[in-house]
């Protein structure tokens, strides 16, 4: 059903070219609009190998819609494969070619002899949000290229939420890395520099897959686990912060059945660090004039659960309220609040489920923050804040105002990033006031 | 030509209104040539690259208003349309604040079986009632086009219980080529729904822009012709929409832009519009200038602000022109300003190679050919290789390669990187106000001194990177994918 999408922050299944774009050397081609693909994939950090600009479209018109477009379709993969230099193609359809029913899937088998593999993914906008076709697109790309395989030892696979649409995924897919590694495992990610085809292929032969994420990319990361036989580890949480960070990386050693020892020496080698950073910058965080100690957040089932644990449970602060716009499956909200909810000292994360920017800010203005208010959130949230005399500091898309080039917040060091840049928010602030 | 039909539900697109075309391959004296006997034929092609919808740019350029709703009917993709940010950043400039809220009712697959214009209304009643917007349009998507929803009766229904305008954009994605098609579908909504008869006539001369960064310049030089502006849409109230019919003339900084809405105007209320070259250039600047003076009957004035701008600048252009002068050049941008740039290119002694302009209006909506081409075909220095090409990269790509010019440039969004990285240096023309007049076109030409003598970045960043197309293509014609008729 129809519902209401004040101030929009996903985008159609048909965003899943972000997805594809993610992949080094990836070509998506698309069976759409002539429009899809720069409104789709309009992120910064857009460019690269190849852009939106470069991605071959059919330019849906008049006379496909009328005539069908598969003819149109079949030429333009021909030509793709001669003019641009891929490892993949993978074809998208967009709405009207779904309804006036052109078949990808069928056209795509005429190419199975390429030289190159071609993938076809079913994506028109209306079947549902870019949060779920992230999990079509990497299940028809594992069920292309990923085979069963001989294990290798010690080699993990790390997924997590969609490229693009989490602005910080780059940063965020090496900090994993940076945690995997330290307990001596060989992580193995698919998406980014240097990573590609080869890496993808080698998913088969891991020893398991963690999927850090409250519910975005089960399917595919499942799929591996049921048709691959690479065991899942599903970690429902992007861990911020030294407190998140210690628990993932024991949980991580408890799957992988290492000595419990090696553990706790790299916890406790990483957290002697990290809290050396806050001891010396404590005072800020303790006597700030002008922030208080409660936040909101409006973001993604992703950010709102992993950030509201970090400020809870590292940082003794209290969320006044969550509020989650992305469209999260009915199915899957309980266990989402559950994760939104493993917080210290009974601190209770009151979740709410809603797509209506317009009525959540509503609402936000007129929470107690017991001082000025403080809200995470995506770019629309900074108009809020500036309507009522808060701070606000971006976390999730859309966030067009700041460049994440490879920054994060994950991991012990992301912890340090995301209260550096929270504080630095207040200390413009104070400067003004 | 026929006139405009501003009584339809919606306008016929470019391609059927002016015989626009979006793929052609030649030179400026064929394209001409073509253009004067209406036989410019349009190229299907083998391969084509995504480019722009005209759905997003009528929704995107709703937004530009200051006090609206727009409630996108379709899928969560093509209700994706930003922020505002420009619209916002324009307002905080003039100190103003920008209320325009948007919405899309994220149609589902069910929708596209049962049709969803009951939760549309639903939705579009909860806007009206709970946000409290000047006008609410509802903009349609390819979805809700192809499955046949009936918004026009809607917005009937609507506009008899609530006391604000309410309009319909119905301009899904692929009902043209030409993405300017969606600018035409807006004004004519606008037209439609928001501009009330004359009560007076107004020391007032609309001005269609897009970003109007120049605005604090060009209010100071009209009020000396003893006239506000009125800029549209980006920074304008329903209020001020609505009197657009009692102003004393109506110009554009893009008759590319402006054509529709300039002539609707001009059809319907008797506003001139004014049809000549844009202001970019030495030469745009006055005759544009002076075109608009005489509409208000104020030469002396204008003759004399010309004055001041030649005698403030030329010196200075003449200078940096010793270095400007030789360089050959590529250029790819919109179906006007590809040529009023390169206008202004020639003012500066630059040797066009290549043009690619983003698709091709033969006419324009008063029955004239576009003022910008009517001039280059007359006065250019040289004959050059054009193409009409809507913003496909591997074609532009190819011409770069094969020409390789001493200079690139762009006005479509993310195509300057693919010269930079062939080592060509590349200006980006984002603002439209930046060659106008003497004092921008000394600004360009400082702007091309500096991209051709810094070469590290591009020098850095070509040495670094990979490019995505085969050697196959590059050694291809680059209109080789182009069918024959």
């Amino acid at each position: 059903m129809a519902q209401a999408l004040g101030q929009q922050r996903y985008k159609c299944a048909l965003a899943a070219i972000q997805t594809v774009h993610a992949i080094d050397r990836a070509v998506p081609i698309m069976h759409s609009g002539a429009g899809c693909a720069g409104k789709l994939d309009d992120s910064f950090g857009n460019s690269g190998y190849i852009s939106p600009q470069l991605y071959p479209c059919t330019c849906v018109g008049e006379k496909e819609i009328v005539f069908g477009g598969n003819h149109k379709l079949e030429d333009l993969i021909e030509n793709s494969l001669k003019i641009l230099d891929g490892d993949l193609y993978i074809v998208f359809s967009g709405c009207a070619s779904e309804i006036i029913g052109d078949d990808i899937v069928e056209v795509v088998s005429k190419f199975d002899d390429a030289n190159k593999p071609i993938v076809a993914v079913s994506t028109p906008g209306f079947k549902g949000n870019n949060y779920i076709s992230h999990d079509w697109v990497l299940s028809a790309i594992f069920n292309k290229l990923v085979q069963k395989r001989e294990k290798k030892k010690g080699l993990v696979n790390i997924l997590t939420g969609p490229p693009y649409q989490d602005p910080f995924w780059e940063g965020n897919l090496r900090a994993l890395e940076n945690l995997v590694s330290s307990l001596g495992l060989i992580p193995n990610t698919i998406f980014g520099h240097a990573r590609g085809i080869e890496n993808i292929k080698k998913l088969g032969e891991a020893q398991f897959t963690i999927l850090a994420s409250p519910w975005v990319g089960y399917e595919s990361a499942k799929l591996l686990e049921d048709k691959f036989d690479v065991p899942l580890l599903h970690y429902e949480n992007l861990p911020i912060g030294a407190y998140e960070s210690s628990k993932f990386l024991r949980a991580i050693a408890d799957f992988a059945g290492l000595d419990p020892k090696i553990v706790e020496d790299v916890i406790a080698r990483r957290e002697a660090e990290y809290y050396y950073y806050i001891d010396r910058f404590a005072p800020v965080f303790l006597e700030l004039r002008i922030m208080s100690k409660r936040f909101a957040i409006v973001s993604d089932a992703q950010y709102s659960v992993a950030v509201t644990r970090f400020l809870v449970n590292d940082m003794g602060m209290f969320p006044t309220k969550v509020y989650i716009c992305d469209n999260t499956p009915t199915l899957l909200q309980k266990k989402v609040v559950e994760s939104a909810n493993e917080l210290n000292y009974g601190v209770i994360a009151d979740v709410e489920f809603n797509t209506d920017g317009y009525a959540i800010h509503d609402e936000i203005e007129t929470q107690d923050f017991g001082g000025s208010p403080f809200i995470l959130g995506s770019g629309w949230e900074s108009f809020l804040a500036t309507r009522i005399g808060g701070h606000f500091l971006p976390i999730s898309n859309p966030i067009e105002d700041k460049l994440i080039i490879n920054g994060t917040y994950v991991g012990y060091d992301g912890g340090l990033n995301l209260v550096g840049d929270i504080y630095s928010v207040g200390l413009q602030m104070n400067a003004v006031q | 030509m026929m006139a405009l039909q501003l009584h339809l539900a919606d306008p016929p697109i470019r391609e059927e209104r002016l015989g626009s075309i979006i793929c052609w391959n030649g030179d400026l004296e064929e394209m001409t040539q073509a253009v004067s006997c209406g036989k410019l034929e349009h190229k299907e092609r083998r391969f084509a690259q995504a480019g722009i919808c005209p759905n997003g740019c009528a929704a995107s350029n709703l937004l530009s208003i200051r006090d609206v709703a727009v409630i996108l009917h379709g899928p969560s993709g093509c209700s994706c349309i930003g922020r505002a940010t420009v619209g916002r950043q324009a307002a905080a400039r003039i100190n103003k604040s920008y209320e325009s809220i948007s919405y899309g009712d994220d149609m589902d697959e069910n929708d596209t079986i049962f049709g969803a214009v009951d939760s549309l209304k639903k939705l579009a009643i909860d806007v009206i009632e709970k946000r409290r917007p000047k006008a609410l349009f509802i903009v349609n998507s390819c979805a809700s086009a192809v499955i046949g929803e009936d918004i026009e009766s809607l917005v009937s229904e609507l506009t008899s219980e609530y006391d604000i305008p309410i309009g319909n954009v119905n301009c899904e994605g692929f009902k043209s080529q030409v993405w300017f098609s969606g600018v035409d579908a807006m004004d004519h909504a606008i037209v439609k729904t928001l501009v009330k008869e004359p009560k007076e006539k107004r020391d007032v001369v609309n001005f269609i822009n897009f970003f109007e960064s120049e605005r604090k310049y060009l209010s100071e030089i009209f009020e000396k012709l003893g006239v506000k502006l009125q800029f549209l849409f980006v920074n304008s109230t329903v209020e001020e929409i609505e009197h657009l019919s009692e102003a004393r003339a109506t110009v554009a900084v893009c008759s590319t832009l402006g054509t529709y809405l300039g002539n609707a105007l001009e059809q319907k209320y008797g506003v001139p519009f004014l049809k000549t070259i844009n202001p970019m250039g030495m030469q745009g600047f006055e005759i544009w200038f002076k075109g608009i003076a005489a509409i208000l009957g104020k030469q002396r004035e204008a003759r004399q602000i010309i004055n001041q701008e030649r005698e403030k600048y030329l010196p200075k252009i003449e200078k940096v022109k010793e270095r400007t002068a030789g360089l050959k050049a590529v250029l790819a941008m919109g179906a006007g300003y590809s040529y009023e740039m390169a206008r202004v290119l020639q003012e500066l002694g630059i040797k066009i190679l290549w043009l690619a302009s983003g698709h091709l209006d033969p006419r324009q909506d008063g029955d004239n050919i576009p003022p910008a081409i009517d001039f280059i075909s007359k006065n250019s220095a040289n004959n050059f290789g054009t193409i009409i090409s809507d913003n496909q990269n591997f074609e532009i790509f190819n011409i770069l390669h094969q020409n390789q010019p001493d200079i690139f440039f762009s006005r479509h969004p993310g195509f300057t990187v693919w010269a930079t990285k062939q080592n060509i240096p590349a200006v980006y023309v984002g603002d439209e106000y930046l060659a106008m007049g003497y004092k921008g076109t000394l600004a360009l030409a400082n702007m091309i001194v500096d991209a051709v003598t810094n070469r590290s970045f591009m020098e850095n960043l070509s040495a670094h990177t990979k490019l995505p197309y085969t050697d196959w293509w590059l050694n291809q014609n680059h209109a080789a994918m182009h069918k024959e008729a």
